[in-house]
This record gives structure tokens, sequence and C-alpha cells, in this order.
């Protein structure tokens, strides 16, 4: 279909969408493509006939504030997932079962607000309320910020997969003489195990470079963007982009898992 | 008399409301041990309710309901001794077809050598014995309906419960797999309580039938006396094709109610209750009972019939002729009673009948019958 889209539209066409990829690839790659070569690079100054080296990694590795807040950023992204998809998949079920179109529409709406609301004010908002009811800053407090986050998508995910869903299949398992905790275990859970795995993948990419409202509610328990953020004040060191690397690879590694598991598997 | 068993699965004065609606009104209802009862009647009669409220998926909201003589009105479906045949069979495509008929029995925590042997062994009853490692999704839809049945059975439950199984399946799988129920049925011995509007499936198939309409039982009985002594006009019309028509009843014989068409016409029918001359009937007579012939051969009859016997003969025109492969429908219009269909066998080569033909139908008092005695109805049916 695609194809047949540009050969109808022509050279004019082709141009405009040579462009397009193009610019994306240049802008969003080659930035990216540069921290992972510096990264590797043995001098501080950028030099690509020094060859290769793990200089910087080594330094990063043994840097205790980093290895410190990528433990918290995993703990967050791990915390994040767990909770998120909790959440979602037991509001997504519910909601999917309400009948009265009003109170339906409300429930699907309501967790995807936070995508159109800015990060910067709810970040603000955030840390606000938490000094207000007292609750002090730490990485739980970033978990529940992120958990805000990842829940439209979770959501969103979670919801498609359950359109789809044969309920009655859950009265044939209850025909067969399954109880309900039963049921969700060998029947729920396995045919929306894609779905929840998608769901959960997202939500950690999601987490894991999430940097504004870590900003203001993480405190003194810094996740790694945060670090990153903290050391380019001190001056751009390869030490970051080995960070960078990391932090990129962790990224697309798990936005790789959760195009894989819930879109890819689904059909 | 032989003794009747007791009944396995017994409904005592059901109700179901959807909302305003009644969709289940007042059924009570006795299914025997071992009998293949069906319940039939058009889309929205309630009887997929019926069938669903005795699997535990829905609450009765007045009556009782018992399985095996256990009250299981407020048990959830897992705790019935019952199983249901889906109609669109419901299997797990997470799971093999071994996993999807060995379901129940795990779920009972039977040993596991039991349940392998059970599970095989009902496989090859429903004939897809060789399928037990593919997945539910593989099968085409015959085979699945198979594992849908083997994976009820195998529970050996005292009731199946089977909600218009066969009807997704095209018409030549159809029609071998309502002989392979009633084969398999016939060999476990197993209760079943089978729902379908498919009247002609429902006739083949069942031990007895309970027609339902909007809600109500309206007659239990064998295939052969629902559809030959139907309760009341609805059964008499949903099972099988029928002629009615108003009838002024002008002399009373006995039995026989007799009303006189004028030119030797005549129509001839048995009656029950103390009819008086004049009142109206509402009669009947299906299509395969009315003989369709040529004036000429039937002049000495025509006489008969004035001269005081009691066959029905009504003169009419043949006006659209159906052919329906074994059989011919034939549209006679009578001046007397209306449009009148008979049902004929196909011949060969071609037909002794075209449209326009002038013809006589005639049949005998007993294959007619009366659908109300209220005078009210008469009007109701052309």
């Amino acid at each position: 279909m695609r194809h047949g889209y540009f050969r109808r539209r022509g050279a004019a066409a082709r141009i405009t969408a040579r462009t397009y990829v193009a610019f994306v690839l240049v802008f969003l790659f080659a930035p990216l493509l540069i921290v992972v070569i510096v990264s590797f690079n043995p001098t501080p100054n950028m030099n690509l006939e020094a060859g290769l080296s793990l200089r910087w990694y080594e330094q990063v590795a043994r840097d205790p504030l980093v290895v410190a807040a990528f433990g918290r950023t995993a703990l967050a992204a791990v915390c994040t997932a767990v909770i998120s998809a909790v959440l979602g998949l037991s509001g997504a079920l519910g909601a999917v079962r309400l009948t009265r179109s009003r109170w339906r529409t409300a429930v699907f709406t309501i967790p995807l607000i936070p995508l159109a609301f800015p990060a910067l004010l709810f970040g603000v908002g955030l840390a606000t309320f938490y000094h207000a009811i007292g609750v002090g800053f730490s990485i739980w407090a970033v978990i529940a910020g992120h958990v805000i986050l990842a829940m439209p998508f979770v959501f969103l995910i979670m919801g498609a997969a359950l359109e789809r869903f044969r309920f009655s299949l859950l009265e044939a398992a209850r025909d067969l003489g399954a109880g309900t905790l039963t049921i969700f275990r060998t029947v729920t859970l396995p045919l929306l195990r894609p779905a929840i795995l998608g769901a959960m993948f997202l939500s950690m990419a999601i987490s894991v470079d999430e940097f504004v409202i870590a900003f203001f509610t993480a405190g003194s328990q810094q996740t790694l963007p945060l670090v990153l953020y903290g050391r380019i004040n001190l001056g751009v060191n390869p030490g970051l982009n080995a960070i960078g690397s990391v932090l990129l690879v962790m990224t697309m590694a798990l936005a790789f898992l959760a195009a894989r598991s819930s879109v890819l598997e689904l059909p | 008399m032989s003794e009747v068993p007791p009944p396995v699965v017994q409904l005592d004065r059901v109700t179901k409301y959807f909302g305003s609606v009644t969709a289940v009104s007042d059924v009570s209802l006795d299914v025997r041990q071992g009998e293949f009862f069906s319940l039939l009647g058009p889309s929205g009669c309630g009887k997929s309710t019926t069938l669903r409220m005795v699997a535990g998926f829905e609450e009765a909201d007045r009556g009782s309901i018992f399985i095996q003589g256990l009250d299981v009105t407020d048990k959830p479906a897992n705790k019935r001794n019952a199983n249901m045949v889906f109609q669109h069979y419901e299997l797990f495509p997470h799971m093999t077809v071994y996993e999807n008929v060995s379901y129940g029995l795990k779920i009972k925590r039977v040993p596991k050598s039991e349940a392998r042997s059970k599970t095989e062994a009902m496989l090859e009853t429903v004939g897809v014995g060789g399928l037990g490692s593919r997945r539910a999704n593989q099968l085409s839809g015959g085979q699945q309906q198979r594992v849908a049945l083997a994976r009820a059975l195998v529970n050996e439950p005292a009731v199946l419960l089977l909600d218009e199984p066969l009807s997704a399946l095209d018409a030549k799988l159809r029609k071998r797999m309502q002989l392979e129920l009633k084969t398999i049925q016939h060999k476990l011995g197993t209760t079943f309580i089978y729902v379908t509007h498919d009247q002609e499936e429902a006739l083949l198939m069942s031990d007895r039938i309970g027609i339902m309409s909007e809600g109500e039982l309206l007659q239990v009985g064998s295939a052969r006396e629902i559809y030959e002594s139907p309760a009341n006009p609805f059964v008499a019309d949903f099972v099988g094709n029928l002629n009615a028509f108003p009838l002024q009843v002008d002399e009373i014989d006995g039995q026989l109610a007799i009303a006189r068409l004028g030119e030797g016409q005549q129509v001839a029918v048995g009656v029950t209750a103390d009819i008086a001359v004049g009142s109206l009937l509402q009669v009947a007579i299906r299509p395969e009972q009315m003989r369709l012939e040529h004036p000429a051969g039937r002049d000495e009859s025509l006489d008969a019939t004035a001269s005081g016997a009691h066959g029905c003969v009504v003169f009419g025109t043949i006006g659209e002729i159906m052919y329906l492969g074994p059989l011919t429908h034939y549209l006679v219009e009578t001046p007397a009673l209306g449009r009148l269909v008979s049902q004929q066998l196909s011949e060969r080569q071609g037909t002794r009948f075209r449209s326009g033909d002038h013809v006589v139908l005639s049949w005998e008092p007993e294959d007619g019958f009366v659908l109300s005695d209220a005078v009210g109805d008469a009007g109701g049916t052309p």
C-alpha cells in the first residue's frame, strides 16, 4: 500500500519523503551516534584516530555516585513497570466491563490526561504537593510520578488488548470448574501476557530516561539522568558519554522489547 | 407403562428478567436421565437464557433449578455438575487440544495418569484422536466443534448443555455432526439439553422437544407429538409448514365439524370441545397432507362428497410452483379458503401440473386440526 502511494505521487513525493527520512536520521541518530563513538574514545578530546577504549566506562563504573544512581534508575524502572501494569490491568479490566457509556468515557479518558499535561508543570506541582502533605523527596516520590506518566500508555495498550479479548472464554473456564483466581491465572493472564509485557517494557523505557519529575522530586536520591545533568555543569567529560550510551542502550532495548511483545505478537 | 426415571434436570417455575423485559417466564420442566432434550424456538425466545440459567451463567430471578435432585439455584457455574458446549466453541487459544480437553480434569485434581487416559479416550470418541498436540486455533470448524464436545464430556457431567453448537458449520458438515452428536449421546448415555432455532434439527435429533416463544414454554413432547398434535397455533406454525384458515361450522356430526363451501366443496375437522353450529374455527392442515389432482379424475368422489361422505375437497387454481429438489410446493389459489400450499414429491419428468391449472385439493378429516376455538382469533390468519 505504501509502495503504491509513492508510485502514484511520482518524483516530487519521493523527494519530500526522502528528505523527511534523512532529516530524522540526521537529527535523531547523528547526535546519538557521536555520543556512542566518543564514549569509546581513549582521549579526553574527540580523536577518531586514537582507537577504541573502555576507559570511560571503567571510570564511570568506579564512581560510587554513578553506580548508586544506576541502581536507583533500575529500581525506579522496575517498580514503575510493576505498579503501572497492576494498576493499568485492573483499571482496564474494570473499565471495559462498564456498560454505562458516560462512566466508560470518564474512566477511559482520565488516565490519559498526563499525556497532554506539560511535564514541567506536573513536576513542579508534584513537588509542591509532596511538600504540602509532608512526604519527603526520594526515589519513591519519583516512582509515584513515573507511574502517573506511564499510566496512559499502559492503559491504552491494555484497553486495546481487552477490546479484542473474548470474555466468553472466562465463562468456558468457569463452566469447567475453575474459580475466579484459577481463571485469572490460567486464562486471563496467559492471553494478556503480550500486552502486559509490552506495557511493562514501555513503562520501564519511560522511567529510565525521565528527567523532569526526577529533577523536582528525587531530592538527594538522584537517578542517572540527574547525575548526567549535574556533570554537564562541570564541563563536558567523556564519562558523560559513557553514561549517556548506557542510558541509550537501556531505553532502546526496552522500547524494542515493548514493540516486539505488544505489537508484533498480538494479532 | 415402564417406570419413568427421575429427572436429571428440573426447572421449577423459573423466571428471568432483563431490565423490564421478561426473558424467561415461569418455566417448569423435567429432563429425564439419558434423554436428548431440545429447546426449540425463534431467536430471542428465551431458550438460550434458560440454558444459561441451568449452566449457572445467569441467575434465576424466581423459581428453582435442580440438577440430580440437588438445588443449584444459588450455586455458581463452577459448582454445578453440568458442562456446556458453546455456540462459538470458546476453546482456549493458548492451549493445545489436549490441554483444552484435560482442563476440567486438571481443575478437579484428577490424578495425571487417569486424566491422560480419560482425555485420550474422549478425543478418540469424538473423532479427533490424532490432534491432541495441535493448537486450538489450528483446527477447522468441525474439529473445533468436536474438541469443544470432548472438553465438556470428559468431565462426565450429569447433563451436557449445548447452545446452538452447529450453527457456525456449513450445511453439509452440519448434517454429519447432527448424526454424530446423536451417536455419541447414545454411546455415552449422557443427558443432553440442546438449544436450537432449527426445527428440522430438533425433530431429527431429539427424544423430546420443548417449544419456547417469548419466554414461555409452550409445549413439551416427542417430535411426533409436537408435529402431529401441536398445542397451539404458534407451535403448529413454528414446527413444519402450515395452511391455516377460518371456517364457519355448518353441521356437527359426532366428533366432526363440517363446513359446506358450495359447489361440492367441504372441509371436515375433528373437534373435542362442544362446538355450536355457526361458530368460527381456526383450522390448519399441513401442506404434505393435501392431495393435488386434476378435476377430471375425481368426478365420482365429488359426487361422494355431495352425498354425505366426510372427505375434504376444495377447488382452486395453481399459482406459483416452487421446486425444492425432492419436493415441490404448489401454491393454490382457492376461492373458498384463500391461498393454500400443497407439498408433493417432485416428479422426474417435469410435472403433471402447470401454473394456471384448475385443480382439486383433498385431504382426510383426521389430518386437519383446529388451531383455536376462539372466534376472536378467526380473523387473525388469512
